[in-house]
């Protein structure tokens, strides 16, 4: 007698007929190695673990991977120019300016297509990109970048968040980025662009940029390591200090030369974003000097509380509490 | 943030998903991914090839986020979309031909002699070796008839290959498995004499 394989599976699984599970049983008795042989394929079925090993997976490396693959995925959605409130200013301008300009405008754009905007956004990471003219574009967590689709005729760019540039230098096409407050020209150099509710900043590491706030015409030009920021309500252009920490959300370097820990703390809150309070307000005239390099919040408070000897102690989450002595 | 989203239910994240908010895709990545990819280890075997296929089915999943028409939970989701990429990946990894190419008469293979000195665990051991040595897709039937209890014309319908297909292979899986049971007794030199004796019948 000869039975089909699949009874003897069906009948493993559990799933056999009556009919099929009266056939497997005669064919067992019909011979002593039938039965060895089922035996041995009963043993293969019970004791095969398809269990998949264990592995660890990264996944905040893998985040990153899908986060890149999503962000140039943005690049194809592509937002109709048209429905950027900006053009349609620029738009109404051109209406404005008369006929022969509108003529000009329409020969020299072919299609509506090629007018489309760019627009990336990044997460809660910082995130590079590379423009069409080969400038780099560090955006902060929660900003993004658009620029029209033929970038590189004109090197314009609308921010909202912050970012830092990497300009690739071009003597006859200035770089301008725009802001809500401001606008920046430049013609090649590293420099962040960050706004706020309170206050629009832009820092220079490299070259040169012209700072130009949009209520009103004034100028200021700025060269390496200096920055300014904006007062939104007030319209007025202050210096800010290098020791800002201003770049460490891209660097992850937050850096301390006998800075007071008023001010520390609030470059490690901005940095973490935590909010660390002070039991003591004399805790805040201490000194620190110190640099963070790439450390976690918890290896950071562990550095505070081994060199101003306080202790430190999570209040709720995201929020600490400093207790000791002070200085 | 993230213990606010923790407490909406799929159908209020996948409204925010569809608005374009990254966060809850995060969120879902954070909760599921590590475990998504084990599940796609099931079929796929290359934990690389799993990360690569759950990855896709994120950058998916954002890309359709507007479109997105999804009845049950997230989660049932996506470990479907992995359990369909893998099979997928492995029906369209080899050539159909190659399934042909052995097949199996049980009853001549009725007489090898089962080692009854085996533990439960050392059987295990063996198993688990001689499965992850099983050809991909040969690998993949077996499993599919002994963890989802599929039929044979199931898996034929699945794998869009025969059923006579699922048979041969199920019995090549079948044969090398048993195999394992029986080889490798190699702390006595006549036993490893046997167990190439049989490397050589059953390769």
């Amino acid at each position: 007698m000869n039975i089909n394989q699949e009874t003897i599976v069906k009948c493993l699984q559990q799933s056999a007929s009556i009919d099929e599970q009266k056939k497997l049983k005669q064919w067992l008795i019909e011979k002593p190695s039938h039965q060895s042989y089922f035996k041995q394929i009963e043993a293969v079925w019970k004791n095969a673990d398809l269990k998949p090993s264990e592995v660890n997976f990264d996944v905040s490396q893998a985040w990153n991977t899908i986060n890149s693959k999503i962000s140039s995925s943005e690049e194809v959605n592509v937002v109709p120019m048209w429905s950027q409130p900006w053009v349609r200013v620029a738009a109404s301008v051109v209406l404005v300016l008369g006929i022969g300009l509108g003529v000009y405008f329409q020969l020299a754009t072919p299609s509506a297509d090629s007018m489309a905007m760019v627009e990336m956004t990044s997460s809660d990471v910082p995130q590079e990109l590379q423009l069409p003219d080969g400038s780099r574009v560090t955006l902060m967590p929660f900003s993004s970048v658009s620029y029209s689709s033929d970038f590189g005729h004109e090197r314009e760019i609308m921010l909202t968040g912050g970012a830092f540039f990497e300009v690739r230098k071009s003597n006859d096409q200035p770089f301008v980025v725009n802001v809500e407050k401001l606008e920046v020209t430049v013609l090649g150099t590293k420099f962040l662009v960050k706004e706020s509710d309170q206050r629009t900043e832009v820092f220079v590491e490299e070259g040169s940029v012209s700072v130009s706030p949009n209520a009103n015409n004034g100028e200021k030009i700025l060269t390496a390591e200096q920055g300014v920021y904006l007062d939104n309500s007030s319209g007025i252009i202050k210096p800010i200090a290098i020791t800002d920490n201003i770049l460490s959300w891209k660097s992850g370097v937050l850096e301390f030369n006998n800075v007071q820990l008023t001010k520390v703390l609030q470059d490690i809150g901005t940095h973490y974003n935590v909010s660390i309070r002070l039991k003591n307000s004399n805790i805040g005239k201490c000194h620190l000097t110190s640099r963070l390099d790439n450390k976690s919040i918890d290896e950071v408070l562990q550095v505070l509380e081994l060199v101003l000897n306080v202790e430190i102690s999570a209040s709720s989450t995201n929020e600490y509490l400093i207790s000791g002595k002070g200085c | 943030m993230a213990r606010e989203l923790a407490n909406m239910s799929d159908q209020q994240l996948l409204e925010q998903l569809a608005s374009g908010d990254q966060a809850v895709l995060k969120h879902y990545f954070d909760t599921h991914y590590a475990a998504l990819c084990r599940h796609g280890l099931k079929y796929v075997r290359i934990a690389e090839v799993s990360e690569e296929i759950v990855q896709e089915i994120f950058v998916n999943f954002w890309e359709r986020r507007s479109d997105l028409n999804i009845s049950g939970s997230v989660g049932a989701y996506l470990y479907s979309a992995v359990r369909y990429r893998g099979i997928n990946y492995i029906r369209n990894q080899l050539p159909k031909e190659q399934a042909m190419t052995e097949s199996v008469d049980v009853a001549a293979e009725a007489e090898l002699e089962f080692d009854a000195y085996l533990t439960d665990s050392d059987l295990k051991t063996r198993l688990r070796q001689a499965i992850s040595d099983l050809p991909e897709k040969c690998r993949l039937i077996f499993l599919l008839a002994k963890e989802e209890g599929l039929t044979y014309r199931e898996i034929a319908e699945e794998l869009e290959v025969s059923e006579k297909t699922v048979e041969n292979q199920m019995g090549i899986a079948l044969k090398k498995l048993r195999a394992a049971l029986q080889t490798g007794r190699t702390t006595e030199s006549g036993a490893s004499m046997i167990s190439v004796l049989f490397k050589i019948f059953w390769m």
